[in-house]
């Protein structure tokens, strides 16, 4: 029987304890927003005794379910103060699932401060080690040597905080474990690193050696769903071996956004950047074809993943200078700071990566910075200056590493492209309007992942713009209600690409489903299980303090025509209001 | 002059191919010229197309005329991540229109698994034309000889009204 194991900070035990039964059939998001709903006060101090953080594999996680190797961690984040998920790539959750634990709850705050803990999970059961010796080094350093002292070899994953997790930044991601034991893959957004650091916790080793394979309702069935869906995934020319993303990588979009107009550079002046093929995937294979002599196709982040979009960067020299570079990180340290060359891009990430930062929110930072004077736009020796600073918590350090918001108050920059304290990302709201909407309507700030509408406006045949109505907001509801949903089972959101244009594909995840919980859920099951959870985290969210007044976009983007289109943010409040029907 | 800028595969069209560089091929236009005639112009296979296909940073059809100093791109087959299926997704008052397509004589395989003859439902954005129905499903021009609407035939820039029952087949022969 599945399990929730609860982790004690400030009594320092951890105890298994039976799923209650309105958990049987949730994973994911679906978990983690719901026990955070039920377990934690929404106007707690994140960073105080009240908050929790739940981490949950999918629903499909740990099975043989194609590209389904994710897990989701939630809480109330200290970055937006609304509920968080967020969402890592790696062989982490698998191992979860296969020792049977449906969630790990961290609860409680310790007395003394400023130590930290490990914690074991085995078979056998969960142990704390102290942290003492991790502290102070870089997460490459750490991962390896914690990996060492506490995890068998080839069976263990780690998640891990960095130094700007123990300093409660902000701007504090999550690391995990990829397949080569690196803590390169990212629960990045919404400061749940903090959260983890404010309790003590600085890494938690899984070790699923001896775990049996993870039982299933109905084999036959889940069997049928994982063929169809793995038939989508390597069909479609996105998902599919050497198609986009094993070949470019998520990096292969720079181009595609640029072209759109929608590429927000130097902070959100300009929706093109001069020197987006410098640092976009194509740029990325050619460079690394150049470097090792040889084309360098993607990894898989996780076992069981069929897309394999992770890329790795070498230097001249033919060593990894980092992995892995994805859009958002390419976007966000690149052309949102005007610095165009990629090797000053990979340092900065693995820098993030180093010290346990969201490349988005500290590429948001940067750019409001540099806005502000504290750097030239383009200067990317500087930059890596100030990251180091984060990383040490010097005063400025401490200001970039809490994020654009605090960045922007501090440096008196009225320009910050944020919503509900988080930075947007990659994607102009003037530009393509689809999102902005969802920036504006999602429960946890600006967020692309919370459903992806990436496509511009349908500016149609004519070329006349189409006159916004309600069908986009009918769009930006039910696109945050199916991600919600894939969020849920485990799976990566990029197979969105592969099952939205091969319905046999979606069906196949449905199957899975039902294959191992037991259920009878259709599509439709999808649509009503994704809106139970957006209406839930509203809930909390309003609970929290937050009204309609937060759903929207900065005032400067109501005034300021982003260049090429020279658009304008112009949906009206009532048409964003209308997402979640009011 | 249009600017054409070329993505991925199809940079081996344009004089400069660095992918880190931008490879732009200058055409000149005239006022009939369309998407579809410049890309054939420049000698890119249509079927080498992905979706997504900008004009001045609009998602566009082929259909969509040109003019001088416009700036398109052309991303191919392996990089339309921007969802070409969004026109299908929409209901409505929009401005889109529903074909009813049957592809006959081996041209069944490009709509997945559909028997010769069956009604295969696709929706196009309004104003589009008969050849946007084959852009849609990666059919080659040349693979098509015969397009009927409604019964009658038609060439493939016939525009495609709501509604419409098109059938497409390929060059056949009989005795």
């Amino acid at each position: 029987m599945p399990k929730v194991l609860r982790i004690n900070m400030a009594k320092r035990t951890a105890s298994f304890e039976e799923v209650p039964a309105k958990y049987a059939t949730m994973g994911g998001r679906w978990l983690t927003s719901s026990l955070v709903s039920d377990e934690v006060s929404p106007l707690c101090h994140a960073l105080g005794e009240e908050n929790k953080v739940v981490v949950a594999p999918g629903i499909v996680t740990g099975t043989a379910a194609p590209t389904s190797g994710r897990v989701s961690v939630g809480a109330k984040s200290p970055l937006t103060g609304t509920i968080k998920e967020s969402n890592a790539g790696t062989s982490f959750g698998q191992k979860l699932a296969r020792l049977g634990i449906q969630a790990i709850v961290v609860e409680g705050k310790p007395k003394e401060k400023g130590r930290f803990w490990l914690v074991r999970i085995t078979k056998d059961g969960a142990s704390f080690a102290p942290a003492d010796a991790s502290i102070g080094q870089g997460l490459y350093a750490a991962v390896p040597s914690i990996l060492k002292q506490l995890g068998s070899p080839g069976h263990a994953a780690v998640l891990a905080i960095g130094s700007a997790g123990e300093q409660l930044m902000a701007a504090a991601g999550i690391s995990f474990t990829d397949l080569s034991g690196r803590p390169s893959r990212y629960a990045g957004r919404g400061g749940l690193g903090a959260v983890l650091g404010s309790k003590g916790l600085k890494a938690i080793v899984v070790d699923d050696a001896g775990a049996p394979d993870r039982e299933l309702a109905d084999r036959t069935l889940f069997d049928t769903g994982r063929k169809k869906l793995a038939r989508a995934l390597t069909e479609h020319a996105i998902t599919k071996p050497k198609g986009a993303l094993n070949t470019y990588g998520t990096a292969v979009l720079v181009n595609i956004i640029n072209e759109a107009g929608g590429l927000p550079t130097r902070n959100f002046r300009d929706g093109r950047f001069e020197g987006a093929a410098k640092i976009a995937g194509e740029a990325i294979f050619a460079g690394n074809k150049e470097r090792l002599g040889t084309e360098l196709y993607n990894h898989a982040c996780s076992p069981g993943c069929v897309i394999q979009c992770s890329n790795a960067w070498h230097r001249p020299d033919k060593s990894v200078h980092t992995s892995c570079l994805e859009y958002e990180s390419a976007w966000a340290l690149g052309a949102n700071c005007g610095i165009d060359d990629l090797d000053t891009v990979a340092e900065l990430n693995q820098l993030c990566n180093d010290y346990g930062l969201d490349t988005i929110e500290i590429g948001g930072a940067l750019a409001v910075a540099m806005e502000g004077g504290l750097a030239r736009f383009g200067d990317g020796a500087r930059a890596i200056e100030l990251l180091h600073e984060i990383g040490k918590g010097t005063p400025v350090g401490r200001i970039l590493g809490n994020g654009a918001v605090v960045t922007g108050k501090v440096f008196g920059v009225e320009r910050v492209p944020a919503v509900k304290g988080q930075n947007m990302p990659a994607y102009d709201p003037r530009a393509i309007k689809g999102i902005g909407m969802i920036y504006a309507t999602s429960t946890m700030g600006a967020d692309h992942t919370a459903g992806y509408t990436i496509a511009p406006e349908i500016l149609g045949v004519s070329g006349k713009l189409d006159p916004l109505d309600a069908h986009k907001a009918d769009l930006a509801r039910t696109f945050q209600h199916v991600t919600a949903f894939l969020d849920s089972t485990g799976h990566c959101l990029f197979i969105a690409f592969a099952i939205l244009d091969i319905a046999e594909g979606f069906a196949g995840v449905i199957d899975e489903c039902n294959g191992v919980l037991g259920t009878h859920w259709t599509a439709d099951d999808a649509g009503r299980i994704g809106r139970e959870i957006i209406q839930m985290e509203r809930r909390f969210n309003e609970r929290a303090g937050f009204t309609q007044a937060h759903d929207r976009l900065p005032e400067f983007m109501k005034y300021e025509p982003l260049p090429p289109h020279n658009a304008v943010w112009d949906i009206t409040d009532s048409e964003l209001d209308r997402v979640h029907g009011s | 002059m249009v600017e054409v800028h070329l993505y991925g595969s199809l940079r081996r069209f344009a004089s400069d191919q660095d992918p880190r560089r931008e490879s732009i091929v200058r055409m000149p236009v005239s006022d009939t010229d369309t998407i579809a005639s410049v890309v054939g112009r420049i000698g890119v296979p249509q079927q080498e197309l992905s979706a997504n296909v900008f004009l001045n940073g609009e998602y566009s059809t082929l259909s969509r005329r040109v003019k001088a100093a416009d700036r398109l791109a052309l991303f191919p087959q392996d990089m339309g991540l921007l969802y070409s299926w969004h026109f299908d997704r929409v209901a409505g008052p929009h401005p889109t229109c529903t074909i009813e397509l049957r592809l006959y004589a081996g041209l069944e395989h490009y709509a997945q698994e559909t028997e010769s003859g069956s009604a295969v439902p696709c929706t196009l954005p309004k104003g589009a034309v008969a050849a946007d129905l084959l852009h849609r499903l990666a059919i080659p021009a040349e693979a098509v000889q015969l397009v009927f609407v409604n019964g009658v035939s038609q060439q493939l820039d016939c525009p495609m009204q709501d509604g419409d029952r098109v059938a497409l087949f390929p060059p056949v022969g009989g005795g």
